[in-house]
């Protein structure tokens, strides 16, 4: 029976360990507003939330640098200004230097191949961990259509490029 | 064998002067009180089970439902009342005696782990591929596992494995990857899995004395990952191909050094049940990668295959082969498991390619009837066949 009580005991603190982290960004972490980007649902088993894409992450990241991240499956950091609503600065494979007034996301290259508005060939970037917000299906459904420049996701990022959504605002 | 009672076998020792009429007297007598086995144990565990999964259901339609009226502390604590009020559940009826139940809420807790952190997670939105979710979730059952000693984690365990690894990178950067694409992708585990079925059938044999909960289970995933892309390639001849496409990946890369890994632990350390085992191992996980090896930028051996009928002829021929091979290898090491696999195996691709050819060559009335007749007929000699064969073991 210790055993069973052991095992217990693990499950318990496992799903509090599923808590800790993202309470710790939220406690610590930076605020960033993002602007969010129309994007579709790609998925259909996640019940009801919205697809989010971020406008300052579209098209930044070069050919060359999208080969070296998806070859060696290396993340991408991105910094931004902690503005209202946030604005790019740099795309990089190395985690940058903390800097006042800018935060980092860590993210992956797309990898849908470029198709920018611009005629540049470069990729955009998707932050899985902050890239759904799950809601009620009617929350869902008015985030879904105010998506755009009208929709700020509000972000808690830390030194170490960790982000956590906390919520959606209106501009 | 068909089942004998105690007192018959008691009897026909006698009679073949195996046994004395004294000693016979005191094993009957040891019998005494005890109770019989009368099919109620598992009428017992299948309720029980039953009432498990709809316990669990019940329970996350019902958080389901209310799950938008709650802020999420109250999630929070929903969620974690919901595991504990199981677990006690599951050590009270322990407590009074009701093993079958309360190894079925013991399960229901590991559950009720799974569904827990999905639920916590998506508190503060984290992806549904939030690899560290099925990550953790293993890990749980595996502890459970070992204070249970039941198949059934091991069972759960190794899928949540393979979802964990699937998702964790995916070659497309970093810590995520898409839904089902670890499946499908060339970046993904496809074109490994077969290999991984043999690591984790190597693993079992190294397993197989401390955690003997485990072997079984191991085996039988790691015989469905092996023999399924293979039965799948024998549908058309541009399968194998696409199946054993793969882009190579680092972390493709990584899981095919550690199956080779496993698989020489197996043979030098593994208990296994001949030296004949320990060549089987070595000669599958070879075979297994063949189809994985590029030239010139695609897998060669699906190359051939997509371009020359003969060689798709051929291909067909050594998949059922080997199915046929492995009925006999466990025919010959006493293992049942293999043998049924082998069985199953090379029925799947006779009903396979009866499909494929019967619908182009019959009219689809004659070719559903004539499938109905196959089907019934190999069913009775697959009946046969294994009866015979595990009968044979005995």
């Amino acid at each position: 029976m210790k055993k069973t009580f052991f095992a217990v005991g693990l499950q318990i603190a496992i799903m509090i360990l599923v808590i800790i982290p993202p309470y710790i960004v939220r406690a610590i972490g930076e605020t960033v507003y993002l602007e969010t980007e129309k994007m579709d649902p790609r998925s259909i088993f996640r019940g009801n939330f919205a697809i989010l894409g971020y406008k300052a992450a579209q098209g930044i990241v070069s050919q060359e640098m999208s080969e070296e991240s998806r070859k060696f499956g290396k993340p991408v950091y991105v910094q931004f200004t902690t503005d209202r609503p946030a604005k790019f600065v740099s795309v990089s494979l190395e985690k940058p230097e903390y800097e006042e007034g800018r935060v980092c996301i860590a993210g992956r290259v797309r990898g849908w191949g470029g198709w920018n508005p611009d005629g540049s060939n470069n990729e955009s970037v998707d932050f899985p961990q902050i890239a759904q917000f799950f809601t009620t299906a009617e929350e869902a459904k008015a985030i879904e259509d105010a998506r755009g420049e009208n929709l700020l996701a509000k972000v808690k990022t830390t030194k170490g490029c960790n982000a956590q959504l906390v919520g959606m605002e209106l501009k | 064998m068909s089942k004998l009672s105690a007192e018959d076998a008691l009897g026909i020792w006698q009679e073949k002067g195996l046994l004395s009429r004294e000693k016979a007297g005191e094993l009957k007598n040891a019998l005494k009180g005890v109770q019989a086995h009368d099919g109620i144990g598992k009428g017992i565990t299948i309720f029980a089970t039953i009432g498990v999964v709809l316990v669990g259901l019940g329970i996350l339609l019902f958080i389901g439902s209310n799950w938008k009226n709650m802020g999420p502390a109250q999630r929070m604590l929903t969620v974690f009342a919901v595991y504990i009020i199981t677990a006690l559940g599951a050590f009270s009826s322990q407590k009074r005696g009701y093993e079958k139940v309360s190894e079925s809420l013991w399960f229901l807790c590991s559950l009720m782990l799974g569904g827990g952190i999905f639920l916590l997670a998506q508190i503060f939105n984290y992806s549904l591929t939030y690899w560290q979710g099925p990550f953790l979730w293993m890990i749980g059952i595996l502890a459970m596992g070992f204070a249970r000693r039941k198949q059934a984690y091991a069972a759960a365990a190794v899928p949540l494995g393979i979802l964990a690894l699937g998702w964790l990178g995916g070659g497309e950067g970093w810590f995520m990857d898409d839904e089902m694409g670890f499946l499908f992708s060339d970046r993904g585990l496809k074109p490994i899995l077969p290999l991984m079925g043999i690591a984790l059938i190597s693993l079992g044999t190294v397993v197989r004395e401390r955690v003997d909960w485990m072997e079984q289970s191991f085996f039988k995933w790691g015989a469905l990952l092996a023999a399924v892309p293979l039965i799948a390639s024998t549908v058309d001849e541009w399968i194998l191909k696409d199946v054993f496409s793969a882009a190579f990946t680092l972390k493709q890369a990584v899981i095919i050094c550690l199956a080779f890994v496993v698989v020489v632990l197996a043979v030098m350390k593994g208990k296994l049940r001949s030296d004949m085992s320990r060549y089987a191992l070595i000669a599958s996980a070879i075979l297994l990668f063949a189809p994985v090896i590029h030239v010139g930028g695609e897998p060669y051996l699906g190359r051939l295959v997509s371009e020359q009928i003969l060689v798709f002829v051929a291909f067909i021929i050594a998949v059922f082969a080997l199915f046929l091979l492995s009925v006999w290898f466990g025919v010959q090491t006493s293992n049942r498991n293999l043998v049924n696999a082998g069985v199953l195996g090379s029925s799947v691709v006779i009903l396979i390619q009866y499909f494929s050819w019967s619908f182009e060559m019959l009219n689809s009335s004659i070719a559903f009837i004539l499938g109905g007749l196959v089907l019934i007929a190999l069913s009775v000699f697959m009946e046969r066949t294994r009866r015979k064969l595990l009968f044979s073991m005995k």
